[in-house]
């Protein structure tokens, strides 16, 4: 690759890591897999760089990241044959606190703000991966509907459906956690 | 348009909170919810699911893991039949972080003429390095009443700030950025995928036009209002960026 297309590879698709990081972390469910999915991506990404025709470089990393994923959690289908043992486990490192950074909550809302926050994400990993993937694209990463097609690979009908049924099942999920707080018990 | 039922609102709720929905269309299922409670609760329920997720926010890129991508691009790079300076240059990147960044501020060096011409580098270099860094805000919230006092003993002025979300350009935070040769308020919003920064930097005068500039990929838009000189940058499309920039001074002459 020319000095000059490495300088536009690290101006137009680097600046997209934490993306990159975040949509592996979802899709693998486990921080450590997440993090070799996304050296893979950005590599393989590096390689294909000659190929980018411009346009969106977070859409176009995302469909690498993506694709690498799968292949992954295909293989280690594949070659278990079981359940790995993360597969079942709600993902449960600390994760940044977004909201307020400045703002000192005090310490009983703040432990309640991380119990929701776990949760939460504890609700979307347990969705169905086509639902997980296109939910995250939009809530996180504020992909437009177009933009999801182009990283998922469907019709933008697709996406529109999956999105409502992701939602919907988040709704259940969540209603049922606030209930019974029974989570723990089931399988 | 026809009036919608309730079966075909229902159906149009997901893209419409989305801002996914062609304006008549928009327009239809407005109308409808102002008068159907039952539909208009169906929407209540379906923001709040949806704001509990976006209250637990996403992973964060772990620390160092930007360095570990870097070097092994730079690895595999030098291990190409490449001149050695080259090789060189891929070591210096694997051992400072930053190099990535100082190629493309390097670059910009040389598009640098005169002193517009510089502060249009600063404010693209200042973007590019907020989005590298991962931590492109300082304080995180769409609340402009936080903002503005943040500010207070950062920036020696209080920029304004303004959410601009119902128009598609959610405000998400702000962060103090280095502007050469001073401290400056940076104002953080998205646009779908991409990130906008708004530079607000004291002085300018009043009543020229906005003028467009694009410097390695990225659109830089910028005017100058009561007493301030506004740079917004993005990767965004231009007339999308300019229509922000619209947005933005009919805000602050409000």
């Amino acid at each position: 690759m020319t000095d000059r297309r490495s300088s536009e590879f690290e101006v137009l698709i680097l600046p997209h890591l934490a993306a990159a990081y975040s949509l592996a972390r979802w899709l693998m469910r486990h921080p450590q897999d997440a993090e070799d999915a996304v050296q893979d991506s950005m590599l393989r990404a590096y390689k294909a760089f000659g190929s980018f025709a411009g346009g969106d470089g977070a859409a176009w990393l995302l469909a690498i990241v993506r694709n690498t994923c799968l292949t992954r959690l295909e293989r280690r289908r594949s070659e278990n044959n079981v359940v790995v043992l993360h597969d079942l486990l709600p993902p449960i490192e600390p994760a940044r606190h977004s909201p307020l950074v400045s703002l000192p909550l005090a310490q009983d809302q703040a432990m309640i703000a991380e119990e929701e926050r776990k949760r939460v994400h504890a609700a979307i990993a347990a969705l169905p991966l086509q639902f997980r993937e296109v939910l995250v694209l939009r809530e996180f990463h504020d992909l437009a509907y177009r933009e999801i097609a182009e990283v998922v690979g469907t019709p933008v009908g697709t996406v529109m459906s999956r999105l409502a049924r992701a939602r919907e099942r988040m709704k259940i999920l969540l209603t049922e956690g606030a209930a019974g707080d029974e989570r723990g018990n089931r399988t | 348009m026809t009036r919608m039922d309730c079966a075909e609102v229902l159906d149009l709720l997901h893209p419409y909170i989305d801002d996914e929905l062609p304006p008549e269309e928009r327009h239809a299922v407005g109308l409808h919810l102002g008068s159907c409670p039952a539909c208009a609760k169906a929407l209540a329920e379906l923001e709040e699911v949806r704001q509990q997720i976006r209250r637990a926010g996403t992973f964060a890129l772990p620390a160092g893991l930007g360095e570990r991508v870097r070097s092994r691009i730079s690895a595999s790079r030098s291990r190409g039949t490449q001149p050695p300076w080259r090789r060189m240059a891929a070591l210096a990147a694997s051992h400072a972080g930053v190099a990535v960044l100082g190629g493309a501020i390097g670059l910009l060096l040389m598009a640098r003429i005169d002193s517009g011409e510089r502060i249009v580098s600063d404010v693209v270099s200042a973007h590019v390095r907020s989005l590298i860094s991962g931590e492109p805000t300082q304080v995180a919230t769409a609340d402009p009443h936080v903002i503005r006092p943040w500010f207070g003993g950062k920036v020696p002025y209080a920029p304004p700030a303004k959410d601009l979300a119902s128009e598609g350009f959610p405000l998400v935070g702000a962060r103090v950025d280095y502007v050469p040769p001073q401290a400056v308020a940076a104002i953080v919003y998205t646009r779908h995928l991409h990130r906008i920064t708004l530079f607000v930097l004291p002085g300018g005068r009043e009543g020229l036009g906005t003028s467009w500039v694009s410097r390695q990929g990225y659109n830089v838009v910028s005017w100058r209002d009561a007493g301030f000189s506004y740079y917004a940058v993005s990767d965004l499309n231009r007339s999308e960026l300019e229509a922000f920039a619209k947005l933005v001074r009919s805000a602050s002459t409000q």
